[in-house]
């Protein structure tokens, strides 16, 4: 995009052409924040559910003054052609067909208000809507309006869409996004702290992100499952005797990507811990969260012992905090299998305004097909 | 074995790293008029805005 934007500038400037960009992104945002780090200022447009029904980026296409492709991946080199040849208004087909778009795909693009559109999505048959469902349960999932099981929801319909077709790359990066090292083909966003660093330099503030890009989003890809060595961090409760959060002020939403894993390889596990704001509240004024691994299925690996979440400033906080592990699975493994974890986390309960330390246990189940 | 071993890996490196080379759009096909997000307000913009006048349509991911 760089190249084609230094190419074609002096063009866009003079008025001949104009260029406009479509993103294939989860999160818009960080495509804007992208735009600004390389002085692209072209207009863009999100197609988050890919309505365009594009298997693979990046495309870039010359369309003429009557909306006809003119050129598919187009080259710099077909640009002088393309400006000098008159066309006419002879388009062979229409891409898309109104009916493969949902009046509930309309509705998400200009609502707000998700739950009831996915209350009544009906993905039936059809791979690309099983794809557009997961991604509105991402989108909730990050809105602060989060029910439970959204991004478990999210994952497994992109699987259910990819499952039917495994030729479409949007939707297999849609899951590598938060999948495991070793089935990445290049680390998603690790280039956003460069990004910001350069634009401050130039005395311009980045454009927020509404979601920040973490754990598997900027993990580097691997060829072979590594037990990372990380500082050192002493066990809270070595013996068990710590007391165990019981009114329900942490929900936990266990994540598994893939949903389904194959024998021999890995997956990611996301802890998504969420405080229940009527219950109790973190509590930031001692130690941070840390969960711990507590036992493995046999055979299995993990690959750090511990996860520690950053902490916030206020002294008490209601953000939803993740952790993330990935498991190892051995050759012979079949069937579901359960690891277990557990949490350790300060927190204050609202009613009698005590805060405490607690641990909470739950299982991650890993089915191996 | 070794063979087996090989053929393995690359059909497995085919669906997990390589994308795709069939076109997805054809010379001659209207480009879709859709309504889609404008990143910066979010307002609906449709695609037909790019009509009357000769554009380049970058499809890209910033990852």
């Amino acid at each position: 995009m760089p190249v084609w934007h230094e190419q074609s500038k002096a063009l866009v400037d003079a008025g001949k052409i104009g260029v406009i960009g479509i993103i294939q992104e989860q999160h818009p945002q960080r495509a804007k924040l992208f735009m600004q780090w390389k002085q692209m200022n072209w207009p863009l447009l999100s197609d988050p559910l890919n309505l365009l029904g594009i298997s693979a980026v990046p495309i870039t296409l010359l369309v003429d003054e009557h909306g006809i492709v003119r050129k598919s991946r187009a080259r710099p080199r077909d640009l002088e052609q393309f400006l000098k040849t008159d066309y006419a208004n002879d388009a062979k087909s229409n891409r898309i067909d109104s009916k493969w778009i949902t009046k509930a795909d309309k509705t998400f693009l200009r609502s707000q208000e998700l739950t009831p559109i996915i209350e009544n999505y009906q993905p039936g048959k059809r791979p690309e809507l099983f794809f557009r469902l997961g991604v509105i349960h991402r989108t909730r999932f990050d809105s602060g309006g989060s029910k439970p099981n959204d991004f478990t929801l999210a994952v497994r319909n992109w699987q259910a869409a990819l499952d039917r077709n495994p030729n479409q790359y949007i939707w297999r990066r849609r899951i590598q996004q938060f999948g495991p090292r070793l089935a990445k083909p290049y680390p998603f966003y690790d280039w956003v702290p460069q990004a910001r660093k350069e634009i401050r330099a130039r005395g311009e503030e980045p454009v927020p992100l509404l979601v920040e890009p973490r754990g598997s989003e900027i993990a580097r890809p691997i060829r072979r499952f590594t037990e990372e060595s990380s500082a050192d961090v002493k066990h809270p409760d070595p013996t068990g005797k710590l007391h165990r959060e019981s009114r329900g002020a942490i929900q936990i939403e266990t994540v598994v990507v893939p949903p389904v894993a194959k024998p021999g390889s890995s997956v990611r596990v996301h802890l998504v811990l969420k405080p229940n704001t009527s219950v109790g509240k973190w509590n930031n004024e001692a130690e941070p969260l840390v969960a711990f691994p507590a036992e493995l299925p046999a055979g299995w690996r993990i690959n750090r012992q511990h996860y520690q979440t950053p902490m916030p400033k206020k002294a008490e906080s209601t953000e939803t905090r993740t952790a993330e592990f990935e498991l190892s699975i051995p050759r012979d493994a079949k069937g579901t299998h359960r690891a277990k974890f557990t949490s350790y986390f300060y927190l204050c309960y609202s009613d009698t305004g005590v805060c405490q330390f607690l641990a909470k246990d739950f299982g991650v189940d890993v089915d191996v097909q | 074995m070794k063979r087996v071993l090989l053929v393995g890996l690359f059909a497995f490196a085919s669906t997990a790293f390589a994308a795709p080379s069939k076109p997805v759009f054809r010379t001659g096909d209207r480009f879709p008029v859709l309504d889609l997000p404008r990143v910066s307000d979010g307002k609906l913009v449709s695609t037909s805005t790019t009509h009357g006048k000769k554009y380049i349509i970058h499809l890209f991911a910033s990852w």
